[in-house]
């Protein structure tokens, strides 16, 4: 189904550890996670260079985040308002 | 109505962004950075938004995946919409959570007709929501979604057919795309309803190549300049768009000074009349 498949792509790029256990055994974790054959085996087709650079990507996109808005833009924008 | 070009609104431009008013038609605020923002910086906002016209634009709401969007999420955007009274709203093509794992961030689905469905009934709880329907922005992905049965442009046709929404392109989006997956970008524009553009994004991007260095993929990053491509996919567009256009420029970090930044709204603009011009020939 269109939410298992969705389930494992989000698994796929924000956990380490079963991606690489997905790329060891793709058919395998694929089922696992509730995929049919024909599911499992287009999963299992994917790029592994695209799905590694994907997941560095979304990885470097949520360290950004963490880092929030810098401090002071209100006083800063305050100031130049005047 | 004339075209008009604008920047994303970032806390660390503001004051650049207030010495440039006169060269700044529109702002675009992320709706996410404001909703726990405290009261001081709402009510800053909302005088930016008397002084420019702005759009608010959502980044999280996951309105294309299956899951039913959180009536929670889509609450906070109504507040913040009918505060601010911004010009339009906007959200993605794209999913952000599945079986409690947040991405947090943007991921394509799988392009199906299950997908269209749930994109589109998730669009008719936002509209209802928020009060408007979303301008939908096509996402940049690096990964071709398994088990996809459409093309990315079939599906973003179907569910604005379905929906009724109007389309956000973003145009580095859709260059990245066409690079990491070898199409055509112009056959997309030309089979994308450009009648129902209601924005468009410009940003840069970063070459980035796999370990073993056996291949490279554009990455959408909005930490660097536009490239010509872009500007050439803007000058095609505004060739052939009957409406005129709103387009924002995208940066979220390692921000140049705003004389650099101002060039490139320029760009943009010169891009538009060229594009303009091509079609009145």
């Amino acid at each position: 189904m269109q939410a298992d498949v969705e389930r494992l792509l989000a698994r796929l790029l924000t956990d380490r550890a079963f991606r690489q256990r997905f790329l060891a055994e793709p058919m395998r974790i694929a089922r696992e996670e509730g995929l049919s054959d024909a599911e499992a085996k287009a999963a299992a087709a994917m790029s592994v260079q695209d799905l590694q650079t994907a997941a560095r990507s979304y990885q470097h996109k949520r360290d950004l985040k963490v880092h929030g808005w810098p401090r002071g833009w209100l006083t800063g924008w305050f100031k130049a308002t005047r | 109505m004339r075209d008009r070009v604008g920047l994303g609104w970032r806390p660390e431009l503001a004051a650049g962004i207030f010495d440039s008013l006169d060269q700044i038609d529109v702002l675009e605020v992320i709706a996410d950075n404001y909703f726990d923002a405290r009261r001081r910086e709402r009510q800053a906002l909302k005088m930016i938004a008397r002084q420019v016209p702005v759009q608010v634009h959502s980044i999280a709401l996951g309105l294309a995946g299956t899951e039913a969007v959180s009536q929670q999420r889509l609450d906070r955007v109504a507040r913040l919409v009918n505060e601010i009274e911004p010009e339009a709203w906007s959200e993605h093509f794209a999913f952000t959570r599945s079986g409690g794992v947040e991405i947090g961030h943007l991921a394509a689905p799988p392009r199906t007709e299950a997908s269209v469905e749930a994109a589109v009934q998730n669009l008719e709880r936002a509209s209802s929501a928020v009060g408007s329907k979303p301008l939908m922005e096509n996402i940049a992905t690096l990964i071709d979604p398994p088990c996809s049965e459409l093309s990315e442009t079939a599906w973003i046709v179907n569910i604005m057919a379905a929906s009724g929404c109007g389309l956000l392109l973003d145009l580095h989006n859709l260059y990245a795309n066409s690079i990491n997956f070898g199409f055509d970008p112009l056959q997309c524009l030309a089979n994308l309803p450009l009648a129902r553009i209601g924005g468009v994004h410009i940003a840069g991007g970063q070459w980035v190549t796999t370990p073993d260095g056996s291949k490279s993929h554009l990455v959408d990053d909005h930490l660097h300049d536009v490239s010509e491509p872009v500007y050439e996919l803007l000058r095609a567009l505004a060739a052939q768009a009957p409406n005129p256009l709103i387009v924002i420029l995208e940066r979220d970090g390692a921000y140049p000074p705003m004389p650099v930044l101002l060039k490139e709204l320029q760009c943009a603009r010169e891009a538009l009349a060229a594009g303009r011009h091509r079609q009145q020939g």
